[in-house]
């Protein structure tokens, strides 16, 4: 296994070096704008000369590319150009934001997902199928930010309630810390339930026609039994590799939830970085992204030779 | 009562003067945006993209309000933004994290006074001695002022030394600062005594008052103020005499601040223990916190403002932003050498239509100066009867006229340029019917979304036409002088040039007499009216909506003028 994980992190070497070019390319693309941005109308040549030494525009792309690299490599992903703080000092206690989101969003996936999707297989082509098919479709289309502005702003309105702008760490009051994460992880989580509950579903659907469950009927077990014991596992082999790649969505999907839910985490970070066209946060948060989302999919498919041997071929 | 203010706003054509006016009874600074950049002999909000306006909800009060007694407590939660990254209010433009945690944490010499629009005195004792033909300005610093009980002041006396280091640092910043050609003609400032500062300038500038009492003029102790261009990048460096001190700061996430534990040295102000600003860029967010009591004031656009209308928890409030919208002519182009045309297109634009169509009639047609210069603005009676302010008939009409009299009866045809950045693009949608009806057909070329690269283009004049809106202090050299002074004026991107109105700009500029000045800015704007340089339309008003339970609120057009620090308090329920 430790020899697949190797081939896996080598495998992905390419793809964190395309993204970290892009990620430093991308705002060098117009380097002028970056310039006035800061500067606006105090624009002046010299001034502007001041600003593109200090982001190191003056040197050739190669050459601040490498630069950059090198330090990363080393711990150090810049500093912000407006709060003069390191970048991983600032981005430390967002990434626990993003990640509790995203953990959250995905148990509620689970927890939605899966039972209505074994459900919706146990009564294939009965109203409660059509209903809860009716009910994945529309978590599907519907966009999640959508939902959530309507739902924040129903609850305003009717309750005066959204969830608290004072945050709460989970470990000192874990009630106050889900009465802000809870909405905004089931919502974020519905589009993720929808597909998990599909994908199950059709699995569940595949493995209640194979031999050794029509066996197990005939060996007169009980369907709870039937359903736990014989189908469930087997079933939900390949929804792991929905919820993994549901993961690297959901990561990617916190960057609107969290400023609509007022929540201090990456996704925020960035879009107020690109506002402020501040490069080295921009740089670092694109790379972390980049970074879960090829972990997330080791992970997966690590975990996947663990419980199907039949990967590792 | 404010609900009912309010709500003329959408029943009644917006007036003008209904707003100048109401600048004590209504009140708004809450909303805004902001532009990108201000110009070095400006003041301006700038930076980024991001809000102009701040956050400093003032509103009027009630009369209720205005003759309760106030008492002390509770906190006062703010929500919008953003909340940036530069704490140096001496550096940024960007007016949350510099201009509202300073405006609590701080005090200016001189500040500016909403009501008037004209600078009044903070930590000076007075307005300063004019000597020498206006060229020595001396001040008398108040003796009881004192920095809050913090290191490295610990709770010593606001001295003559601390302002002249300030300025001299804002000055020194160069390049760095937004602010330092404000103070280009000062020659010297000299600390006679502890409590006596004299500036010396090199020619006589009214308006240096004026830019003194702007935003982010504060004064920050010698201690920090001498460390140079770094001075203020960390909570700890805000240390200033103003009632509150700084708790917590996380850019783009929010900042607390706590009333000072020594007591502020004003007496009978600066009721609230506290206050708690949260980075929400989002309206709908904005306006869900209000309504779910999370927070106790924001800042909205027109349409979400409109669901507090009719509810009594809240007072709305309003004010005219400073920012002007405006169709700029780039004058070294051949045929907008010729008056007439520039005239036409003067009056071609329906101005109503714009603030109408564009911004939901939450906007004051205008001419030169925004309506939050208060003092400085001519008289709504008079602007009525100039060029552009009449009946649209009446308009279309003259604007032929003139557009055959310099031979092209028919109008022509004509490329204007345009960003689709705070609604610009819509602008220049009004602005290409209006002038169709004239024969004017224009083909519009939108650069895109980023705001400072169409400010490059109209700072390298690569525009023929250009419809565009620009943020500056509402105050007369920083509203008409750099704006249309051929050699002095940083933002005069379309080149405008005529030596009469040069000599009358420089001229206004010397004269500390306000009632001399304000003769004179009005006979300048009637100049720029009825000769045009940019096709000024008017402004923009912003709203903010507080919780009827915070008193003596009131708006300001931006994030001067006003301070909460010292005059929100809460009622109790």
């Amino acid at each position: 296994m430790w020899k697949f994980a190797a081939r896996r992190i080598v495998l992905s070497l390419p793809t964190l070096f395309i993204v970290s070019f892009l990620a430093f390319g991308m705002i060098r693309i117009n380097p002028d704008a970056v310039v006035t941005a800061r500067l606006g109308e105090s624009f002046t040549e010299e001034a502007a000369k001041e600003v593109r030494a200090e982001y190191g525009l003056d040197n050739p792309f190669y050459v601040e590319y490498f630069k950059w690299i090198g330090n990363v490599l080393t711990g150090d992903l810049g500093s912000s150009a407006l709060s003069f703080e390191p970048v991983s000092a600032e981005l430390g206690p967002k990434i626990a934001v993003t990640l509790q989101l995203a953990l959250f969003a995905i148990l509620f996936a689970i927890v939605i997902g899966v039972p209505i999707g074994v459900y919706s297989a146990m009564r294939q082509d009965r109203w409660p199928d059509y209903f809860l098919r009716s009910f994945a479709i529309a978590g599907l289309s519907v966009p999640g930010f959508y939902v959530a502005t309507l739902v924040l702003t129903l609850f305003a309105i009717q309750f005066s309630w959204i969830p608290p702008l004072d945050k709460t760490q989970f470990w000192s009051d874990p009630m106050e810390n889900l009465q802000q994460y809870a909405l905004p992880a089931f919502i974020l989580s519905l589009a993720t339930s929808a597909s998990v509950m599909r994908y199950a579903r059709t699995m569940m659907l595949d493995v209640l026609r194979q031999d050794y469950i029509r066996t197990a009927w005939a060996k007169g077990m009980r369907e709870r039994m039937v359903i736990s014991r014989h189908a469930l596992r087997n079933a939900m082999l390949p929804v792991i590799t929905i919820l993994g790649l549901a993961m690297a969505n959901l990561i990617g999907g916190t960057v609107i939830f969290e400023s609509l839910f007022t929540l201090q985490g990456v996704g925020s970070y960035l879009v107020y970085s690109v506002a402020q066209r501040d490069f080295a946060p921009v740089q670092a948060v694109t790379l972390f992204f980049a970074v879960a989302v090829i972990l997330i999919n080791l992970l997966v498919d690590v975990s996947y030779t663990l419980l199907d041997p039949r990967a590792k071929v | 009562m404010a609900s009912n203010y309010w709500n003329r706003w959408w029943t009644r054509p917006a007036s003008r003067r209904r707003v100048l006016t109401s600048g004590g009874a209504a009140a708004a600074g809450l909303a805004g945006f902001a532009l990108v950049g201000c110009g070095d002999d400006d003041d301006e909000p700038a930076g980024t993209a991001s809000p102009a306006g701040t956050g400093t909800a003032a509103a009027t009060a009630s009369a209720t309000a205005q003759t309760a007694k106030p008492v002390a407590g509770g906190t006062y939660r703010y929500i919008g933004g953003p909340i940036g990254g530069l704490l140096d209010p001496h550096r940024t433009n960007t007016p949350f994290e510099s201009g509202v945690i300073w405006h609590w944490a701080g005090n200016f010499l001189v500040r500016f006074n909403i009501d008037t629009g004209l600078p009044e005195p903070d930590l000076a004792q007075a307005m300063p001695e004019v000597a020498s033909d206006g060229t020595d300005l001396t001040f008398k610093i108040r003796p009881d002022a004192k920095f809050q009980n913090k290191a490295p002041v610990n709770g010593r006396t606001v001295s003559a030394e601390d302002v002249k280091l300030t300025f001299e640092r804002i000055k020194g910043l160069g390049a760095k600062s937004p602010r330092s050609g404000n103070y280009a003609n000062v020659d010297t400032i000299t600390a006679v005594d502890a409590t006596t500062l004299k500036f010396k300038l090199k020619a006589p500038q009214a308006d240096l008052l004026n830019v003194m009492s702007d935003q982010y003029e504060l004064v920050l102790p010698k201690e920090i103020s001498s460390r140079g261009e770094e001075a203020v990048q960390k909570p700890e460096d805000v240390v200033g005499s103003g009632p509150y001190e700084l708790v917590s700061y996380q850019a783009g996430a929010g900042f607390e601040m706590k009333k000072r534990a020594d007591g502020y040295w004003k007496k009978d102000v600066a009721w609230v223990d506290g206050n708690k600003y949260t980075h929400q860029p989002d309206n709908q967010a904005k306006a869900n916190a209000l309504k779910a009591g999370e927070v106790d004031a924001t800042d909205l656009p027109v349409d979400l403002v409109k669901q507090f209308d009719k509810d009594p928890k809240y007072t709305i409030v309003s004010a005219p932003n400073p920012t002007r919208e405006c169709l700029l002519i780039n004058h070294t182009k051949e045929r907008y050498k010729d008056p007439r045309i520039r005239q036409a297109i003067w009056r071609a634009i329906d101005r109503k239509q714009v603030y109408d169509k564009v911004f939901a009639g939450a906007g004051i047609p205008g001419g030169p100066m925004s309506p939050a210069a208060k003092s400085w603005v001519l008289p709504e009676a008079e602007l009525a009867k100039m060029p552009g302010f009449g009946t649209r008939a009446q308009e279309l009409a003259e604007a032929k006229k003139l557009l055959a009299a310099a031979g092209v009866p028919d109008g022509f045809e004509e490329t204007i340029t345009t960003v689709t950045a705070f609604q610009a693009d819509l602008l220049n949608d009004v602005f290409v019917g209006n002038l169709a009806e004239i024969g004017i057909k224009l083909k519009t070329e939108n650069i895109g979304n980023d705001f400072s690269v169409f400010l490059q283009r109209e700072i390298r004049g690569e525009y023929n036409l250009a419809s565009t809106l620009f943020l500056s202090g509402p105050y007369p050299d920083a509203q008409l002088l750099i704006y249309h002074h051929t050699t002095k004026g940083s933002r005069n991107y379309g080149k405008f040039g005529s030596a009469e109105l040069d000599a009358k700009l420089e001229k206004q500029a010397t004269l500390y007499d306000t009632k001399a000045r304000q003769a004179l800015v009005f006979e300048i704007q009637r100049d720029i009216i009825n000769n045009p340089g940019p096709a000024w339309a008017g402004s923009r008003i912003g709203f903010g909506v507080a919780s009827s339970t915070l008193q003596n609120v009131k708006a300001s057009p931006f994030a001067a003028g006003y301070n909460p620090a010292e005059n929100y308090w809460f009622k109790k329920a």
